[in-house]
């Protein structure tokens, strides 16, 4: 069975570009771009993987990483935050924040495929 | 004029006789020099008499050689004061010569009945001069002694029979003393004269000193009341001495700063050190009003403990003495200097905000830019459908489009910010303007469910603007407003004239704006709450880019809004802003300015509150 992924991503383009090369390396994929709604699509979906921007409407993806991390259930599945917060400090603190990985928007294609295989295997 | 000359040399003479001990206060010296000058005078004044008293007295008898031997007594006194400054040892020295000079003659001359026993009288007074008990209590016990030694003497009858005309000996005596103890009298009066002068010179020197200061010398009661101000207080509190007196001073320091104050006077009484303090005082002008009007002054004050000269009573030991000195000026610059770094902080951290939501925001479609042309250049690999690929190029397109947009938007408010925005007025209608704006947002409306509705006022007049700048203002505002109200909201777009002003406003009920952000709204960057979980993208140079148009046409830009109500843009521009900028010269924009926002803040903020309750 492919694995899945959830994508937590509030840019639409941004979502259609994870979507799509997600699903072209043969993962499924599960998006949302409210972190509220990614909390209970974990919980029924049980993903493998959850891609976490951190810029997100109402709460921020930090927040739904500890939230994440805080539920006995939930907190194996591995975080890795994609996000355009590329300034000095951000990544510290982004992995402080309990993320498992750090990925500075623009990606690089290789680099984004290479990080998923890091936590999935190839599918 | 010729005795003058004669005596300058004499008193130059004299006065480099006086010890140098004694040279460096000027009583001393007068003291010393009325000891040297008479005894060395006198003495050789009576020396070069011998001489005549020899031609008209032929040989002298033994006790008239004695005597004149005797004279030599005082020069050579002179001579010890001169050499070793002790002036009271000198005038017990002195007193010495003179009862045994009188003791001698007076037992060669008939004992204590002898005329000369009137001297003896002298010597008590003679040691007067020297203004010590100790040398007068010696100088009359010698003169005791001496008249007991006559007595004795005359009783046991071991003295020379000695005959002579009495009466006229008793009259040189007499005469000779009283003359003596005038030249004594004299001396002690110029002394008298001499250490009054000097203490009124001090005083005056004291007096012009502190009349001429700027600071202010007080002298403190243990309780802090001011014993004591000097009159240079009166322009620095604008307050008469005596009203300051006693609590008066403390009655004028400002109420935050009477502790400080206070702390700073006991401090300085107890613990015996210098103490500093800074506080304010309230000045009274003649021509103000007692009521208000009041101005405060700063005043550093350095205070310490009052040191009693010697013999005074200890209950002084708990007064303090402070110098207290204007420092406004100082403390001015010093705040407005405070105030400076504190705008450039904040400028400063404006920029670095900036440019961390910069950063995001041109990351943000550069990902999708980068990462779709990548999965395009690596096709082979991923074996992408022909539609797909033309769909990734569409949005690659679509990403750049955006990038520009912001590009722009910076450049604009950049030349907003250096003033270097043109704007090209042309008659236009607004009407035609503000629709297609809102066919051009319906689409984004309709997406989000948010119902957009246009109230025109049918005679609205043709303007004359910037057609492309009042484009902007307004798609800046509609697309505010969508992006700020929530799914099932409304947004409304009215406009009509209002005298010579054309009035248009956004009303939406979304988010709303809390009270605390809306004054910074319209700086550059700022979007409200903003932190990791902003709720818009954007980089917040929407609502500047507003503000800076619409001041470029001369016209008025404010935002009413309540937190989870709704916010309400308002623009009022010239119906004709040739006229109206030519009428009065557009200000330029100079937003990163804090301390305009400042002054602003207070009067925009009313006007914003009362505006919320009207539209409410």
């Amino acid at each position: 069975m492919a694995k899945k992924v959830l994508i937590v991503e509030d840019n639409e383009l941004n979502m259609k570009l994870f979507h799509d090369l997600l699903e072209a390396h043969g993962y499924q994929t599960v998006g949302t771009r409210n972190g509220i709604e990614a909390l209970d699509l974990a919980r029924r979906h049980r993903p493998d993987l959850i891609l976490m921007d951190i810029q997100l409407p109402e709460v921020s993806g930090l927040e739904v990483t500890k939230w994440l991390k805080d539920d006995a259930e939930l907190k194996s599945i591995p975080v890795v935050a994609v996000t355009a917060f590329a300034m000095k400090g951000d990544e510290e603190r982004i992995r402080e924040g309990g993320c498992e990985a750090y990925l500075s928007k623009p990606i690089s294609v290789g680099k984004f495929i290479e990080t998923i295989r890091h936590f999935l295997g190839s599918p | 004029m010729a005795i003058v000359g004669l005596l300058e040399p004499v008193r130059d003479y004299i006065d480099h006789l006086v010890h140098p001990s004694a040279q460096r206060d000027v009583l001393m010296t007068a003291r010393h020099r009325s000891f040297i000058a008479p005894r060395l005078l006198g003495s050789l004044a009576a020396i070069a008499a011998f001489p005549v008293y020899l031609v008209t007295r032929g040989i002298p008898g033994p006790l008239e050689v004695m005597v004149f031997a005797w004279l030599f007594a005082p020069i050579l006194i002179a001579y010890y004061l001169s050499r070793t400054g002790r002036y009271e040892g000198a005038h017990v020295l002195s007193s010495l010569a003179l009862t045994g000079l009188v003791t001698a003659v007076a037992a060669m001359t008939g004992g204590i009945a002898s005329f000369a026993a009137i001297w003896l009288v002298v010597v008590p007074l003679e040691a007067a001069l020297s203004a010590s008990r100790r040398v007068v209590a010696t100088a009359s016990s010698f003169a005791l002694a001496s008249a007991g030694l006559l007595l004795a003497l005359y009783w046991t009858g071991t003295l020379p029979a000695f005959e002579a005309d009495t009466g006229a000996l008793a009259a040189l005596g007499v005469i000779s003393a009283a003359l003596y103890a005038t030249g004594l009298a004299l001396g002690a009066e110029s002394l008298t004269r001499t250490s009054s002068w000097l203490l009124y010179a001090e005083e005056d020197r004291y007096r012009l000193l502190a009349r001429n200061m700027t600071d202010v010398i007080t002298r403190h009661g243990r309780n802090g009341a001011v014993l004591f101000a000097s009159p240079a207080a009166e322009p620095l509190f604008g307050a008469k001495v005596n009203e300051l007196s006693g609590h008066g001073l403390f009655d004028r320091v400002h109420v935050a700063d009477r502790p400080a104050y206070l702390t700073a006077l006991a401090d300085a009484a107890t613990s015996g050190e210098v103490r500093s303090v800074e506080f304010r005082v309230r000045r009274t002008r003649d021509n103000d009003p007692p009521e208000h009007c009041a101005s405060f002054v700063w005043i550093e004050m350095r205070c310490r403990p009052l040191e009693h000269v010697k013999g005074q009573d200890g209950a002084g030991e708990h007064e303090v003495v402070a110098v207290m000195r204007d420092v406004t000026e100082r403390k001015t610059e010093q705040q407005l200097l405070e105030q400076a770094q504190a705008e450039s902080e904040r400028a400063s951290l404006a920029k670095t905000r900036f440019l961390a939501n910069m950063s995001h925001e041109l990351r943000t479609p550069l990902n999708a830019i980068i990462g779709f042309s990548e999965m395009l250049s690596n096709d082979g690999s991923m074996s992408i459908e022909a539609k797909r690929r033309q769909e990734y190029a569409q949005l690659i397109n679509e990403s750049g489009h955006h990038l520009l947009s912001m590009v722009n938007d910076i450049l604009d408010m950049s030349k907003m910010e250096t003033g270097d925005f043109e704007i090209v007025p042309e008659p236009f209608a607004p009407g035609i303007v503000i629709g297609k704006c809102c066919e051009l947002l319906a689409l984004k409306a309709r997406e989000a469910n948010i119902e957009l509705s246009l109230r025109l006022n049918n005679d609205l007049p043709e303007i004359v603007a910037d057609k492309r700048a009042f484009k902007q203002i307004l798609l800046n505002l509609l697309s505010n407003a969508v992006k700020f109200t929530k799914d099932g909201g409304c947004v409304t777009i009215d406009a009509r004239a209002e005298g010579a002003m054309l009035v248009v406003s956004v009303e939406d009920n979304g988010v709303g704006i809390g009270t605390s952000d809306l004054p910074r709204l319209g700086n550059p960057f700022f979007q409200a709450r903003s932190a990791y979980d902003r709720r818009h993208d954007g980089t917040g140079l929407g609502l500047s880019i507003v503000k800076g148009l619409v001041e470029l046409h001369g016209g008025e830009f404010k935002v009413a809004s309540e937190l989870g109500s709704g916010t309400r843009a308002i623009v009022r521009l010239p119906i004709d802003c040739e006229a109206t900028r030519s009428a009065k010269k557009t200000p330029r924009i100079g937003h990163f300015s804090a301390s305009k926002d400042e002054t602003d803040h207070k009067a925009s903020r009313e006007t914003m509150n009362s505006q919320v309750k009207r539209s409410a």
